[in-house]
């Protein structure tokens, strides 16, 4: 039956020449849009980190000294400016619809920038091997703001008074330790990388700053700058003393009570003490979910953009199957009651059409697997990608198609298994 | 056609699904060269985009830097070109400004930096007040300020403004007049303040001497409509080379790259940020378009072929009373094109739709520098999409969809000897 099958299919070449021909586009341009959803996706499953909900920000401003509204104190004008910005922040503070807040110098996520620096372990010998992360420098209360979470199972209220005092957390990078689980020697170094865990209770040094050291309290897990960047380093959560100079603080992190977003938003637009003293002032209130919006949506139209595409390949590839195999049956339908005289069962026709389906997504993938091997892999449209991967995004791309093909042909085939033979060989 | 009902739906649907696909990626193409007000000279207007500077020689030698060009570099590459009307020169990208107002929070605005010339280059719809000219540019006293409607709105609740005053940053600006509001899209006009080209964004960004040409500024030309876009790169090649060769004693050389650039390379997205000769733009989009006919035309072909093989009787009919083979072809490209253009119709009418309603939902049109969320969901009206050229775009595609589709399978038809095509007719 199987031979019988390909030589039927040998007949029709030109038709299944054609199709095979628009089977290996489509599945190209899959196998094309699958490479590229992997690329955008690829970190979209690893934790954030952070606790957004209920979380707003909101950015500090300064008046420019160059301003006529710019108000001089001489030598005291960046005291004052901090006192006035502790006064602000112990406003939002005293809000009835405020849990937490405070100080934020790269500590926001969603703000793409980053403070890159190294921690180096402070022992009798020199620390060759630094611990390279993006440093986030926050009030002791963000902790509660974004509910950071401790990889040893300490709770908040530890990394909230470890921070107080001074001490430091460490965050490790998940892709990087994900590499590397099983393949850290005795001291916990490998290939000049050092995994976070190796830092947690040891003093450690900034490098270029050979007069600070700070104690490592705990291992967090890493907060990133958004859903889609690659966490490519380490991360540091390094404490703000809010008494002290505050002058290059960024942003203030607050937590609302459940469900009093719009009242503290209502309360701080309408209350100016709260918006600005002098020369500071805040600006631009956001829900960090919007924040989040804004940060990844450049990702989040690639990926819905990508899938679209491939759905709407697929529904190009499927009315043209469904045409094509409708009018065939149709053709068919003498040779199909014939079969079935001769004691063919409905599931063998129905079998045998989805055969011929999977024969032409066999030739088609032969003919993509060549062509895209040939040519895309040499042009910059897949790039950056390993031999491994680009097998598995052909494989998704063949088990996608598949899935294709028998939906189209599905009713075609269904049609031919409902030939009564009687009445389809009638007029023969 | 009625007799394959389902079939003729399904021919339908596959012509709509690749008409629109092509129309809503021309659309967005045809983006960054749609004429609308105020840039309705687009296609006029080059660009002085993008300085590279590198250090050739000395104790810096290898270090390199990129940016707009300071006002005076700018002037010395640019001004007084053969060919060119009007040169502009106006900030490098969009930038966040803080728009004071008492006793309500700061409304985060976009501002651009412009000159005098801007305004005669573009055709913005004045609703209140005057453009500022280029003598007010360097006014301490009442910097002048241009709010669009929106902003003005926003500010004042209304855009009656002509001379009252808006503090950006802690300076007092008076505004001179507001603009009706630009699509972000025309990212050569779009800003919701516009500033005056002032001392503070005239000077270098860097501090090393090496990179003190390097600055915030960005050059509009406006050729004149018979200019030949190669004689004004010559122009500017040359004056390139001279600046060289006085450069050489210094260590440095600023590069050459293709400039100035194109309207379209203007039109991109975040232009400021590339450079012209690195993105070489539109050599691909003939490939796509290409791709998304020939792939339901493979498709849509398979099925007339179905089809005729059903009607192959009825073409031996008409063949044995007479018909050539000519009439026959026409005959059926004709019905083919009744289908073809259905779904034509069908893709045009769902392509606009999804272009004004949908389209920020899927791709990103407006520059993430500089935009807020709300700018950044901007859809193109209706005006931008409207053409000419997208009319004539997919009433061509239908065309070639319909010759690819069904001129092979009706010639074979025709083909057939009218004895051996009667005899055929078993169904």
């Amino acid at each position: 039956m199987k031979r019988n099958l390909l030589t039927q299919m040998r007949n029709e070449w030109r038709d299944n020449f054609w199709i095979m021909i628009g089977l290996s586009i489509v599945s190209l341009a899959i196998w094309l849009f699958c490479s590229a959803l992997f690329t955008t996706m690829r970190y979209s499953f690893l934790p954030l980190g952070f606790d957004e909900k209920d979380v707003y920000v909101v950015s500090i401003g300064k008046v420019a000294s160059s301003s006529p509204s710019y108000k001089n104190y001489g030598e005291e004008t960046s005291q004052v400016n901090n006192d006035d910005l502790r006064a602000l922040l112990a406003m939002i503070r005293g809000s009835q619809n405020v849990e937490y807040a405070g100080f934020s110098k790269n500590g926001t996520p969603y703000v793409m920038g980053g403070w890159n620096a190294s921690l180096n372990i402070v022992g009798n010998e020199p620390d060759t091997i630094g611990f390279a992360a993006n440093f986030r420098f926050v009030s002791p209360d963000v902790v509660k703001v974004l509910r950071l979470r401790s990889l040893t199972g300490k709770d908040t209220d530890y990394l909230h008074n470890k921070l107080k005092e001074g001490e430091i957390f460490v965050a490790p990078d998940p892709e990087y330790d994900a590499s590397l689980i099983g393949k850290k020697d005795d001291r916990g170094w490998i290939f000049g990388y050092r995994p976070a865990e190796a830092l947690n209770g040891k003093y450690v040094m900034k490098t270029q700053d050979s007069i600070n050291t700070y104690h490592v309290a705990d291992v967090v897990e890493l907060v990133r700058r958004s859903g889609y960047d690659s966490p490519n380093h380490g991360g540091v959560i390094m404490p703000v003393d809010e008494s002290g100079d505050i002058g290059d603080m960024s942003d203030i992190l607050i937590r609302v009570k459940p469900g009093c977003g719009d009242k503290f938003r209502k309360e701080f637009e309408s209350t100016p003490e709260m918006m600005s003293r002098r020369n500071v002032y805040l600006r631009n209130l956001m829900k960090l979910s919007d924040k989040k919006l804004a940060a990844e949506r450049n990702e989040v139209l690639d990926v819905r953009l990508y899938v679209t595409l491939i759905v709407f390949l697929l529904i190009i590839l499927f009315l043209g199957l469904l045409g094509t195999f409708w009018f065939r049956m149709q053709q068919r339908v003498s040779e199909i009651a014939i079969r079935r005289v001769c004691g063919a069962s409905r599931s063998d026709i129905f079998r045998r059409i989805i055969s011929e389906g999977m024969i032409l997504l066999i030739g088609a993938t032969i003919l993509t697997g060549i062509i895209g091997w040939l040519i895309l892999k040499k042009t910059e449209l897949i790039q950056g990608f390993s031999d491994m991967e680009l097998i598995w995004f052909e494989l998704a791309t063949i088990v996608i198609v598949a899935v294709g093909i028998v939906l189209s042909i599905l009713y075609p085939a269904w049609r031919a298994m409902q030939i009564e033979p009687a009445e389809a060989v009638r007029d023969e | 056609m009625r007799h394959h009902k389902m079939m003729t739906w399904v021919s339908i649907s596959g012509t709509a699904v690749s008409i629109f696909l092509v129309l809503v990626f021309f659309m967005v193409n045809s983006l960054s060269t749609v004429e609308v007000a105020p840039e309705t000279h687009r296609h006029l207007i080059y660009g002085g985009t993008q300085t590279y500077v590198r250090v050739i020689s000395g104790d810096h030698e290898g270090w390199s830097a990129r940016g707009g060009a300071t006002y005076d570099m700018a002037q010395k590459l640019y001004e007084g070109l053969e060919g060119v009307d009007i040169v502009s020169y106006v900030s490098f990208f969009p930038s966040s400004v803080d728009v004071v107002i008492d006793g309500q929070p700061p409304l985060a605005a976009t501002g651009m930096n412009v000159d005098g010339n801007f305004w005669k280059m573009y055709d913005f719809k004045f609703i209140t007040g005057r453009p500022f000219t280029e003598d007010e540019l360097l006014d301490v006293t009442t910097p002048p300020i241009i709010l669009s409607e929106k902003t003005a709105r926003k500010i004042f609740d209304t855009t009656d403004v002509t001379g009252r005053s808006v503090n950006i940053g802690g300076v007092i600006y008076y505004v001179t007049g507001v603009v009706e509001d630009v699509n972000p899209i025309l990212r050569n006009t779009w800003a919701d303040v516009y500033l005056p080209l002032d001392n503070s964004v005239r000077q270098s960004l860097y501090d090393d001497p090496e990179f003190a040409s390097i600055g915030p500024i960005k050059t509009l030309l406006r050729y004149k409509e018979d200019t030949d876009p190669e004689y004004v790169k010559t122009q500017v090649k040359s004056r390139f080379a001279t600046i060289n060769s006085g450069f050489k004693s210094e260590g440095i050389e600023i590069v050459y790259e293709d400039m100035p650039a194109t309207p379209e390379f203007m039109g991109s997205v975040q232009h400021w940020s590339r450079s012209p000769q690195v993105t070489k733009v539109a050599s691909k989009q003939w490939l796509v378009y290409l791709l998304l006919i020939l792939l339901p035309a493979i498709n849509l072909s398979n099925m007339m072929r179905g089809r005729m093989q059903h009607r192959i009787s009825e073409i031996g009919v008409r063949r044995a009373y007479g018909a050539r083979k000519r009439d026959i072809v026409y005959q059926l490209l004709g019905e083919n094109f009744i289908v073809t253009l259905a779904g034509g119709v069908i893709g045009l009418v769902f392509s606009y739709l999804f272009m004004v309603f949908l389209s920020s939902s899927f791709i990103s049109m407006v520059d993430s520098w500089g935009t807020s969320l709300e700018t950044k969901m901007t859809t193109p009206s209706f005006n931008m999409l409207f053409t000419w050229q997208s009319f004539i775009l997919s009433l061509g595609a239908c065309m070639v969809l319909n010759l690819f589709t069904a001129y092979v399978p009706a010639w074979r038809a025709a083909s057939v000897e009218p004895a051996i095509a009667i005899s055929k007719s078993k169904n």
